[in-house]
């Protein structure tokens, strides 16, 4: 067999990019981000595989520290240049980081499932579902949102992404520490908690706009 | 055990702090320089839990990349100052005396992080390099802070409700920086204690940003 997460990447996005012919606007610019969010990941994924036999730690430190300064870094990338060449609305650039944040966490499912397929089960499968692609949109999401002041407050953009960007990177280090620990529920249940957090405070300030119109 | 009880006390202090600071800020329109305050709280939160997190799951925890939430903090301290308010209040031609001074702010930061330096040389290079990387952004953040409290408040009257935030933050940079010096001499108590003290002042500023809302005058 050949190298496995390259072969799972091709199932997943080459069908992505024939839809990319057949789809045209809106669609299209969003099937692009999820198609990117799965380059990203298998990027990624070999880098992680690289450095991490360069350096003396064991793979459960490595996980927890290096990993998620690389992945948040290079989910930004995608994000940077649309946000920096095609000046998007706030809204769209949003969408499109989740979009991100969800194409790799489907690419990076199917490598930790496919990897352990012999002891993996549905209930795994929906854990790991949930929970990483709320992890990762969530993340991404965050970065976005520092990314909208690029071209309106650009002082406040190379400091509030900075930071955002920080925020990611330790959350989801927080994230792979407890999945990979006997702790492993409660690494779920975070990414679940962390989204309703975020979901009723963006609900919170919607509100007084709509009551303003 | 010890560290686990620091720990939780500081990361609930740090949760109260934040949480306190979104209910009441993320309602309405307050302004973006308050708000960065909440988000440099939820960022302390965040590396609380990911200390908390390491202990309970038996990862060395005395520099990890969860150790960067004080760096994220204080980014978005900087990303309230500089990001938000300088280009309000500061036009580029008066307050020359206000800019001077503010220079005391982080050549104070500077040499703090230099002894943190110092103390954690002997005991990890790594762990050394890292803090000082973790506590740079308070140079530049410090200077805006002092700055801002040492502007004229006459034409500017929202500025009054900035001065007290500004004032914690400076706090708690110098707090933040103690800690680090005081946590390389591995004793679990003191770092504790220090780490509590951390989470306090964060409380603190919290809560100037909370009251600075009331004030605000635009």
């Amino acid at each position: 067999m050949g190298n496995l997460n390259l072969i799972l990447f091709i199932s997943f996005a080459a069908p992505l990019l024939m839809t990319l012919f057949v789809c045209k606007g809106k669609a299209r610019t969003l099937l692009i981000f999820l198609a990117l969010g799965t380059v990203v990941c298998l990027f990624c994924g070999e880098l992680s595989t690289v450095i991490m036999k360069m350096l003396p730690f064991d793979r459960k430190y490595y996980t927890a520290n290096f990993t998620p300064l690389f992945e948040e870094v290079f989910k930004a990338i995608p994000i940077l240049v649309y946000a920096f060449l095609y000046k998007p609305k706030k809204r769209d650039l949003l969408e499109c980081s989740v979009l991100v944040g969800v194409g790799f966490a489907v690419l990076e499912n199917a490598f930790i499932l496919a990897g352990a397929a012999s002891t993996v089960s549905v209930a795994n499968a929906l854990i790991r579902g949930f929970g990483a692609g709320m992890m990762h949109g969530v993340c991404t999401l965050a970065i976005g949102y520092g990314m909208t002041f690029v071209h309106t407050k650009r002082k406040l953009f190379y400091t509030g992404t900075t930071a955002l960007l920080t925020v990611a990177v330790i959350y989801h280090s927080v994230y792979n520490t407890l999945v990979q620990s006997e702790h492993q529920l409660v690494g779920f249940i975070l990414p679940a908690v962390t989204f309703i957090i975020v979901f009723v405070v963006l609900q919170g300030m919607e509100k007084p706009k709509k009551t303003a119109k | 055990m010890q560290e686990i009880i620091f720990g939780l006390i500081s990361f609930l202090i740090a949760v109260l702090s934040f949480f306190l600071g979104a209910v009441k800020l993320f309602k309405g329109k307050k302004p973006l320089y308050l708000r960065l305050f909440v988000c440099a709280a939820g960022c302390f939160a965040i590396q609380q839990l990911s200390y908390i997190v390491n202990l309970w799951c038996d990862i060395p925890s005395a520099v990890s990349i969860g150790s960067f939430g004080i760096f994220g903090c204080n980014f978005f301290l900087l990303s309230a100052n500089y990001g938000t308010l300088d280009k309000v209040v500061d036009d580029g031609k008066g307050s020359k005396t206000a800019k001077i001074i503010a220079v005391i702010a982080p050549v104070f930061m500077a040499v703090l992080a230099a002894v943190s330096f110092m103390f954690w040389k002997n005991k990890d290079i790594l762990g050394a390099w890292l803090w000082l990387i973790i506590l740079l952004p308070s140079l530049p953040a410090s200077y805006f802070n002092l700055k801002h409290i040492l502007l004229p408040m006459d034409p500017f009257e929202f500025l009054r409700a900035t001065k007290l935030c500004n004032i914690a933050a400076i706090v708690f940079y110098i707090v933040t920086a103690v800690y680090v010096i005081l946590s390389s001499l591995s004793n679990s108590v003191v770092s504790g204690i220090s780490s509590v003290f951390m989470s306090l002042s964060v409380l603190w500023l919290t809560l100037c940003a909370v009251r600075g809302a009331e004030k605000w005058g635009i």
